[in-house]
């Protein structure tokens, strides 16, 4: 009797842990699902080298990923994500190219400016209570406008060597760049998982109201995830144009952040708030990364493309709510 | 709810048309490079109106706007810009020509999104004696009647030149990758198309052909991941300079170092990177010859002593190929 | 107190009045009856679509399939009108596959789970994908004359379009207001427990909603192509935006719950308002997009100022 009782107990609690993991980490499942398949049925995609280019294309995206996450985890959104790219990185290239500035005060300003545009936003979201989806629409446009005119809508190209070794600097196989990716991402990870802001931040996304009246400063908390977001947006601005080697008005843009919120929202951050999770940022990057891959690989006509992409990530979010739903 | 509803839309009204109007009298007061609506004290008179995509990271486009204002406001006339935005915002461009026509300017040189969708636009222009010229890209064939003349690069004979002078630098045989323009682009397509006429029947082989968007980081990833499919490549084409830098940087990171490039424009970018042994050979528009010619063309209809029904439909504004054996000479026309 | 009430209404209708005929004399030809009209007709595909896009958000949902669906089912009416099938067909075509996605929508969103964001967006890029697929990439026009008809003839010196817009809006409205339906779609955005236990079908209701949001989409985007005599394989993208802004800045609250059709289609009337002022002043495009995001902002702005400031009057604790 208790023999039987002991085994039963054990294989359910694996069970147990096997369907917690698979729904907390639906991200991380869907990404093992989608490399196995490629890995099968995609010619040339098993080789270091592939490996390798796509977590270059996809340390800047995790980076964006981030700070956009920070922002759903707080029921809101930043749609001016990706004109505060094009932004900043003319930003960038005036001062250090065409101003011949020093390096360092050219990534400063540009992050400066991103940041400054996140506090605009977070300020007209806080404190007017303009619905997010409005005021970084609006500020979107805005900023465009500025990039364009602050640019004459000129690009620019053949950067300083001593610019794009920012970014470019080969670490091993690696890069600066994916260095920069991991470190914010270990970052943020701390960030959220064991400090206080953290928690207050996991708390507001939950419960806007109640966070208010338990005495947490929520105010400060929203206001930071606006400005933590323009701050990425600003990184990725200037590592973007490193890695392209010139700087333009209109880098990014708004396919660009819907791209990011896709995979958010992919990786499990959800649009209400509260959840958000950095592996969960990482591995949404991830994912819609092997499948463009894949999809060139495969040497899809250009004209499938986007066919093909949002089928392919319609199934990931289909299999996602299934799985929520059972488990 | 009704009752504060209406208040709501009331105070939005107001606020939004404060907006417009000071914003509308300090655009008007501004004289800064910027503004569009630039009033000039000498005589003629005139608005020609410019209307196209866009000239943000489009120094082909910019070069032709550049050229049309300077002809315009050199004869005394007023030169107004108008663009439709940088996504493929096809009905916008619709909008602002309407807007034009309501407005009674006197020319429109056009530089259509879609060769269909202005049709109806212009059959108003048409009624409304504005007379009409076309840059750079045309309109559906069977609607002469409502332009004066087409300037512009003959692409799909741009892109055929590019492919022959691509199988000249491959002695004939080789893989080519092809980075395209955006979807929907008449002006991109005429010029792989007209790349693949060009290569027919030689030995080069297409491995590959991806959209890069005319954006440089899509260029760069849809390059990149062309390479991983077949990194055996002697030579590159795309559609246009805007994508060059994020090829080069693909190629720069799989460690090609000797893969011919050839791309479309002219630019004096180009020509720095054609020069700097980057870029291989480009195949030259001339916006400069655009722009004049249709100002010209226009200010001659438009005072009487050029009979519209007289003008050629179509005038080719010329392409020729820089490479570095002719660098001096691209590097007088280039834009 | 109402009295008051009723009286600071008018008179700010009388301020909105006035500043209207002011802004309008500083910019020349606004007024002809020509640019008008042109301002309602340019504003008529975003009209069509606010009146689904209205029903979804009330029901707190959101749609941004209206892009794709605007491309992809314009671009099945047209490519059926090219091979010479009676454009009534074609029409009803385009429309069912506009249905067809919106249903699908919501069979994800009442169904699954699936946040709407996240369902609408894919589902969007997938059908614009598709527009692309039909097409080949390229885009298709030179349509037969009574199809082109419908969006640039006139009648009775109005365009035809503005009529297709007027029936779209009026009828959205009447259903909302005075139909069971449209009675339960309130409810179930104001309070879904409450409607749940009252024993109605939530689910269907919101399949409807969403169902209605597509069709609506459809319908703009074979208007569209009409405009233009195209179908261009991206055309619906920036309608995307514009629909939704169209919405909030018509009052449609993003909380759900309340939110007139009318109200969504004067939103859509300012829009297309200030894109033609500021094309009428000639203003260089930079700065348009400047002015363009700061009115967005100044208008949500004043607005939802005035809602807190009558939440705030109205508090009884």
């Amino acid at each position: 009797m208790s023999v039987s009782t002991k085994t039963i107990n054990r294989t359910s609690s694996v069970n147990q842990f096997f369907r917690r993991f698979v729904k907390n980490n639906g991200a991380i499942v869907i990404f093992v699902i989608i490399f196995g398949f490629a890995l099968l049925f995609v010619k040339n995609f098993a080789s270091a080298q592939n490996m390798l280019i796509i977590i270059k294309q996809s340390a800047v995206p995790v980076i964006a990923c981030i700070g956009m996450t920070m922002v759903l985890m707080t029921g809101g959104i930043d749609l001016s994500f990706g004109y505060n790219i094009g932004f900043t990185s003319i930003v960038a290239g005036l001062l250090i190219k065409t101003m011949g500035a020093p390096v360092w005060l050219g990534i400063l300003a540009a992050l400066t400016a991103g940041a400054a545009i996140g506090l605009g936003n977070g300020i007209l979201v806080d404190k007017v209570n303009v619905p997010a989806f409005i005021t970084t629409l609006g500020t979107g446009y805005i900023v465009l406008g500025a990039a364009q005119i602050v640019s004459k809508g000129n690009t620019i190209n053949k950067l300083p060597k001593n610019f794009l070794a920012v970014g470019q600097t080969p670490v091993g196989v690696f890069n600066t760049t994916i260095l920069i990716a991991i470190a914010v991402a270990v970052i943020f990870y701390i960030i959220l998982q064991r400090s206080t802001y953290g928690r207050a931040l996991s708390a507001f996304g939950y419960n806007k109201r109640a966070s208010f009246v338990s005495g947490v400063a929520t105010s400060k908390i929203h206001i930071s995830v606006y400005v933590i977001s323009g701050f990425m947006a600003a990184m990725t601005g200037i590592l973007l144009t490193i890695r392209v080697n010139c700087a333009q008005p209109d880098l990014g843009g708004g396919d660009y952040t819907f791209q990011i919120i896709t995979a958010a929202i992919i990786g499990g951050a959800s649009l209400f708030g509260g959840k958000g999770t950095i592996v969960g940022s990482v591995f949404g990057v991830l994912i819609i990364k092997v499948i463009e891959n894949c999809i060139n690989l495969a040497g899809v006509q250009y004209f499938l493309f986007q066919a093909v992409l949002g089928i392919v990530i319609l199934f990931a979010i289909v299999f996602e709510s299934i799985k929520n739903k059972k488990l | 709810m009704k009752r504060s509803g209406l208040k709501v839309l009331a105070l939005v009204t107001v606020m939004m048309l404060l907006s417009v109007v000071s914003f509308g009298c300090t655009s008007n007061t501004a004289a800064t490079t910027a503004a569009a609506t630039t009033k000039s004290t000498a005589g003629g008179g005139k608005t020609i109106a410019f209307s196209l995509k866009t000239i943000t990271n489009d120094d082909f486009q910019k070069a032709i706007a550049d050229s049309i204002q300077s002809a315009v406001e050199a004869s005394g006339n007023t030169f107004e810009l108008v663009t439709a935005g940088d996504q493929t915002n096809v009905a916008n461009q619709v909008k602002q020509l309407e807007d034009l026509i309501a407005k009674k300017v006197d020319a429109i040189i056009l530089s259509p999104m879609d060769a269909n969708a202005v049709i109806p636009v212009l059959k108003k222009a048409k009624e409304a004696k504005i007379p009409v010229i076309l840059v750079d890209q045309t309109i559906e064939a069977g609607n002469e009647d409502l332009y004066v003349t087409y300037i512009g690069t003959d692409n799909f004979n741009a892109g055929k030149e590019a492919g022959t002078k691509v199988a000249e630098w491959l002695s004939n045989a080789g893989n080519v990758m092809i980075v395209r323009g955006a979807n929907g682009s008449s002006a991109g397509d005429q010029r792989v198309d007209g790349f693949k006429a060009g290569i027919e029947g030689t030995g080069i082989k297409i491995i590959g052909e991806q959209a890069g968007d005319w954006k440089n980081d899509k260029a760069m990833q849809v390059t990149e991941n062309m390479l991983q499919s077949n990194s055996d490549v002697q030579a590159i084409f795309t559609a246009s300079e805007v994508m060059v830098d994020g090829i080069l940087q693909a190629l720069a990171g799989a460690g090609k170092t000797d893969v011919k490039i050839m791309a479309v424009d002219g630019s004096k970018k180009a020509v720095d990177l054609i020069e700097a042994g980057d870029l291989t050979g480009t195949m030259a528009q001339f916006p400069q010859i655009m722009g004049k010619t249709a100002v010209d063309t226009i200010l001659g209809v438009l005072d009487g002593s050029i009979d519209a029904s007289k003008v050629d439909k179509y005038i080719d504004s010329g392409t020729s190929a820089y490479s570095k054996d002719n660098l001096a000479d691209a590097k007088k026309t280039a834009f | 107190m109402e009295f008051i009430i009723k009286k600071k209404s008018i008179l700010l209708v009388g301020i909105a009045a006035i500043a209207l005929l002011i802004a309008g004399s500083f910019i020349p030809y606004f007024y002809s009856a020509n640019n008008l009209l042109n301002i309602i007709r340019q504003s008529s595909v975003v009209a069509i679509c606010a009146v689904g896009v209205t029903m979804v958000i009330i029901v707190l949902g959101i749609d941004l399939s209206v892009g794709g669906i605007i491309s992809f089912s314009a671009m099945v009416c047209g490519t059926l009108m090219k091979s010479g099938t009676n454009i009534f067909i074609c029409i009803l075509a385009g429309a069912a596959v506009g249905l067809a996605f919106g249903l699908f929508n919501g069979v994800m969103v009442a169904k699954l789970g699936v946040p709407p964001f996240i369902t609408t967006l894919v589902v969007g890029q997938v059908a614009a994908g598709l527009a692309l697929v039909l097409s080949n990439g390229g885009s298709i026009g030179g349509f037969p004359e009574s199809y082109v008809f419908l969006g640039n003839g006139s009648f009775l010196g109005m365009p035809v379009s503005n009529y297709i817009m007027f029936v779209f809006v009026a009828l959205g409205s009447l259903f909302m207001a005075k139909t069971k339906m449209g009675n339960r779609i309130y409810a179930l955005g104001g309070n879904e427990m409450v409607v749940k236990q009252e024993g109605i079908n939530t689910k269907k209701i919101k399949i409807i909603v969403y169902g209605i949001s597509g069709l609506c989409a459809a319908c703009g985007g074979i208007l569209l192509s009409a405009q233009l005599d195209t179908v261009h394989p991206i055309q619906g993208e920036p309608y995307l935006l514009d629909t939704n802004a169209a919405c909030v800045i018509g009052g449609v609250s993003l909380m759900g719950g309340e939110g007139k059709i009318y109200l969504a289609f004067v939103g859509a009337m300012v829009i297309g308002l200030v894109r033609n002022a500021l094309n009428m002043l000639g203003m260089h495009p930079f700065y348009q997009n400047v002015i363009i995001g700061a009115i967005i902002i100044i208008v949500v702005a004043v607005s939802v100022w005035n809602k807190n400031k009558n939440i705030k009057e109205s508090k009884t604790f």
